[in-house]
């Protein structure tokens, strides 16, 4: 079936000499591991970590006041500005519940408020200073994951706006109690239809196997008790009657199963009420259980799909000790030896990787984009090519169904489709218009459908433009035999260091662009 | 990125051989006991496709294989009974929502078994991922991989590339530790696009190639939109449903007609299943949309199905009691099986009842046939997994011939 053999194939696409040009390097071909793809660049290894992608600015400022610092500053950004922009750009992610539903009876469009959402959250994840927080907005929409085609739609931008994007960088206790009283958990979940006699059990399952303390540290009788304690917890749901207290969460007394539980050991009398579930609640929040599950997700998130127990074990003592602070988890984390150890240990998610590749392009400031859809953002448009391409790699934002929200591991993400629909939106990407921000530097505003690589890789050799590519696009250098293969690519049958026609090297770069930024140099985490 | 298989440099040059060749960790008992094997066996073993459906977040198969002749069914489901199931014997009867079946059915190319779980207590799990973890490790530890993985490693060694297809989004937990397989969902997506065309792609391989192990994806991805411009696969001659299932059956069904001779492919079922409420008016839905996506494919591949096995599975069943419009998480669930050698018409294994004392815990459907010897008739009598071999990717002995249900010729 794969008649062509690597030569013959290199060879038909244009590599004259492709026994020789492999020949030459196949013992690095061997060599390399994940750790050593990535190299030893402390400063840009933290940004991969904890932005949506490094970009020349945000390294610039790492190396200038050091990483502790540069820590210290992301913990407690909040980029106002973007965020203002955000709302006045997607105003539909402003309203409160009753208000979009009053939007929606008047003439306005559910359909357009999933829009908004999804358009701001790929907006801040673009343009944000505060990238850090964006990163822990996405890990908290995963960690209490909710289906927006499961909900009604307000819900779920409630659930954003007051829930998570508050606490994002606050009280581990403080979210997890404030998930537990929002309509739009109660309603996924379906705890709104739990109530004595009819007890429905997916809150209290999945509230401990994935929200707190973790499979196999409670048992199924345990997670009994949970759902009767939690029965008759829902929401005021019915329209057009309460409008105005529309998604308000409501506790229905007549609804709860009143007779006695034992709940994690503890005797929960007959005749309790609403007070049982915070009870319960602070039983599993100051479970040691729970501090491991949120230290080790943390672990798996910012060091390695596979983390190492010490330190898991010592974020959850920090946990315990500070009560649940998320900042000083995440400095622990990001100070600790084992992050320093995990350059490469992680594979960037469809989303990071693409808007990584918007950040690296230089596409990383508001004004760049103003006016365009040219990527579905930031006028929101369904047909734009970064949200079409993020819907077919399986990484639309808030579109996973599951309650334990879209995976964080190489083993889901390291696979042939999900690349395909990577590389495919590169290709577009790098072709299209916006190649005239590629290797920009300093940055220049688009033109109107100019192409001018030419112009702004200010490269007139082969060997002058993949050195530009590299250094703009990967922020590192590559290994001689990656970069002799780019410059045979760019170069092909003429010299390196001859002076090319500009249109064959526009065309040549393009090419090497996009298969840089397809290639594990660029998607390693 | 985790499926590290090495090419070495004569990969690399000459002879260039795909991803495939499970030549390192590949227990070197697999070689000799492949090679053992009697040619007839490999050649029927190299012609059959054998189709994984996972029905993802656990259906209710019991309203969808209704047993409208036990007493019980109708006490502890008192709203959500099927109330006028096709029927199929004078126990059985199906969903009507499930009657594009029928006729298949009736062919004698599909059945069921029913009451099928994890025979083992300590395997038995209520969480929708642990419980998919378990099925798709098809084993509660002492194993690597996937059963589908270890399957792979245990079929003769091929250079094919789409040996193993997971016609989904991601590579399926199942088939974890082969490292040739590869994901589509689309083929006539499978291009990059660019204007640079072949060139291009060869830079990203070669440049995945110098990367090793962290390349390995990539590499692949690179490789398959190669082999496909040689043999582009042809389109569906049905319509199939625009669901996960339709499009993973339709892509499983250009690769067979295609000749790329895939030995398995994985598709998910993502059906709405997990209907804790509502239950009724969603089957309504996802019922049909199951059974339209199954027929297509059946239709499809025509007499090519002589040479296919479908086979359905879904983590574990849904609670023997409804609640408030819906069913909680349960125990046992059911399987389908569809495919030339099929014994159809019938329904395979043993029903367990649903009183009081038959049920487990007092709640669930009691698992009567292990899953694990469903899979396993199928490895054994399709893909040609010898016994010994049955054993390892199965341990435990569930797999084993004395607990087959001999639903295939």
């Amino acid at each position: 079936m794969l008649t062509m053999n690597r030569r013959a194939f290199l060879e038909a696409a244009g590599y004259t000499s492709a026994a020789g040009l492999l020949g030459g390097f196949w013992q690095q071909a061997n060599a390399m591991t994940p750790a050593q793809v990535a190299g030893t660049d402390q400063d840009l290894h933290l940004l991969r970590r904890i932005s949506f992608g490094p970009t020349d600015t945000a390294l610039a400022r790492v190396r200038k006041i050091g990483r502790a610092a540069y820590i210290e500053e992301q913990l407690t950004a909040r980029d106002l500005p973007t965020g203002l922009l955000a709302a006045a750009l997607y105003p539909r992610i402003d309203t409160a519940g009753a208000g979009i539903y009053l939007t929606s009876l008047t003439g306005g469009n559910p359909e357009g408020h999933i829009l908004d959402l999804q358009s701001a959250a790929i907006y801040k994840a673009l343009f944000s200073s505060a990238q850090l927080f964006e990163v822990m907005v996405d890990f908290w929409n995963d960690h209490f994951n909710t289906y927006i085609r499961k909900n009604p739609v307000p819900l779920k931008i409630d659930f954003d706006r007051a829930a998570i994007r508050p606490n994002a960088m606050g009280n581990f206790k403080t979210l997890l109690k404030k998930t537990v009283r929002s309509a739009d958990m109660l309603h996924y979940l379906d705890n709104w239809l739990n109530r004595k006699g009819q007890i429905n059990e997916n809150y209290a399952r999945e509230l401990l196997e994935l929200h707190t303390m973790g499979k196999g540290n409670y048992t199924e009788a345990d997670m009994k008790a949970l759902a009767r304690i939690l029965s008759g917890l829902g929401y005021i749901s019915d329209l057009p009657l309460s409008v105005a207290l529309y998604g308000t969460v409501q506790f229905n007394a007549t609804q709860h199963d009143t007779s006695q539980k034992t709940f994690l050991g503890q005797n929960f009398p007959a005749g309790g009420g609403q007070a049982e579930i915070d009870r319960a609640l602070d039983l599993i929040l100051d479970h040691p259980a729970t501090a491991k599950h949120i230290a080790g997700k943390l672990c798996r998130r910012f060091v390695s799909d596979n983390p190492p127990a010490l330190l898991v074990n010592a974020v959850a003592a920090t946990f315990t000790s500070t009560g649940g602070d998320i900042k000083a988890m995440l400095r622990q984390i990001l100070n600790s030896a084992e992050f320093a150890a995990s350059t490469g240990a992680k594979l960037k998610r469809p989303q990071d990787a693409m808007i990584g590749a918007l950040r690296a392009c230089g596409i990383n400031r508001v004004d760049h984009l103003a006016g365009t859809d040219m990527f579905g953002i930031p006028v929101a448009n369904p047909a734009g090519l970064l949200f079409t391409a993020l819907n077919k790699a399986g990484h639309a934002p808030f579109m996973w169904a599951a309650p334990n929200g879209y995976p964080d591991t190489a083993d889901y993400w390291g696979n042939t489709n999900s690349m395909l629909y990577q590389q495919k939106y590169l290709v577009k990407l790098v072709e299209g218009v916006s190649y005239s921000y590629i290797l920009a530097r300093p940055l220049i505003l688009l033109q109107g459908g100019q192409s001018v690589a030419g112009n702004v890789t200010r490269a007139k050799t082969p060997r002058e433009a993949v050195d530009n590519a590299i250094a703009n696009l990967l922020f590192q250098p590559l290994p001689a035999s990656v970069r002799a293969l780019a410059i045979s690519f760019v170069a092909q049958e003429a010299s390196p260091d001859a002076v090319m026609d500009p249109a064959t090297l526009e065309r040549r770069v393009k090419g090497l662009v996009f298969a840089l930024l397809a290639s594990p140099w660029f998607l390693l985490r | 990125m985790s499926l590290n298989l090495r090419t070495t440099l004569s990969n690399l040059l000459p002879t260039a051989k795909p991803a495939a060749a499970p030549a390192t960790t590949a227990a070197p008992a697999a070689a000799p006991a492949a090679a053992a094997r009697s040619t007839v066996a490999s050649k029927s073993v190299n012609d059959h496709t054998l189709v994984v459906v996972f029905q993802r977040f656990a259906a209710d198969w019991i309203n969808m294989l209704v047993p409208y002749g036990d007493p019980d069914y109708a006490v502890l489901r008192p709203n959500l009974k099927v109330t006028n199931p096709v029927v199929l014997d004078s126990f059985f009867g199906l969903n009507p929502g499930l009657n594009a079946l029928k006729p298949i059915y009736d062919a004698g190319r599909l059945g069921f078994v029913t009451a099928t779980g994890w025979i083992p207590l300590d395997s038995r799990d209520r969480s929708h991922f642990y419980a998919q973890t378990l099925a798709e490790a098809g084993a509660r530890a002492g194993v690597t991989g996937g059963w589908l993985g270890r399957t792979m490693l245990r079929t003769p060694a091929t250079d094919n590339i789409w040996s193993a297809i997971a016609a989904e989004n991601s590579i399926p937990a199942s088939l974890q530790g082969y490292p040739g397989a590869i994901a589509v969902r689309d083929f006539a997506d499978l291009d990059h696009g660019s204007t640079m065309g072949i060139a291009v792609t060869a830079l990203i391989e070669a440049v995945a190639e110098l990367a090793g192990p962290p390349g390995d994806t990539t590499r692949n991805l690179a490789q398959g939109m190669r082999a496909l411009t040689e043999t582009p696969p042809p389109a569906p001659t049905v319509t199939y449903p625009n669901t996960a299932l339709g499009g993973g059956l339709r892509v499983a069904a250009q690769a067979i007609r295609a000749g790329m001779s895939p030995r398995v492919v994985t598709v998910n079922s993502e059906d709405d299943w997990d209907t804790h409420v509502t239950q009724a008016s969603r089957h309504a839905v996802s019922l049909p949309n199951f059974a339209n996506a199954l027929v297509a494919f059946h239709n499809d591949l025509g007499n090519l199905m002589d040479k296919v096995t479908v086979v359905t599975m879904t983590e574990f069943g849904r609670k023997a009691r409804e609640n408030f419009g819906g069913t909680d998480h349960g125990t046992a669930s059911s399987m389908l099986v569809m495919g030339g050698g099929v014994i159809g018409g019938r329904v395979h294994g043993q029903w367990p009842g649903l009183s009081p004392q038959a049920l487990f815990q007092n709640e669930d459907l009691e698992p009567t046939t292990d899953f694990r010897a469903v899979l396993g008739e199928i490895l054994a009598k399709r893909l040609g997994v010898s016994l010994a071999d049955l054993e390892q990717v199965f341990p435990g002995g569930y797999a084993g011939q004395g607990n087959w249900r001999n639903f295939l010729a």
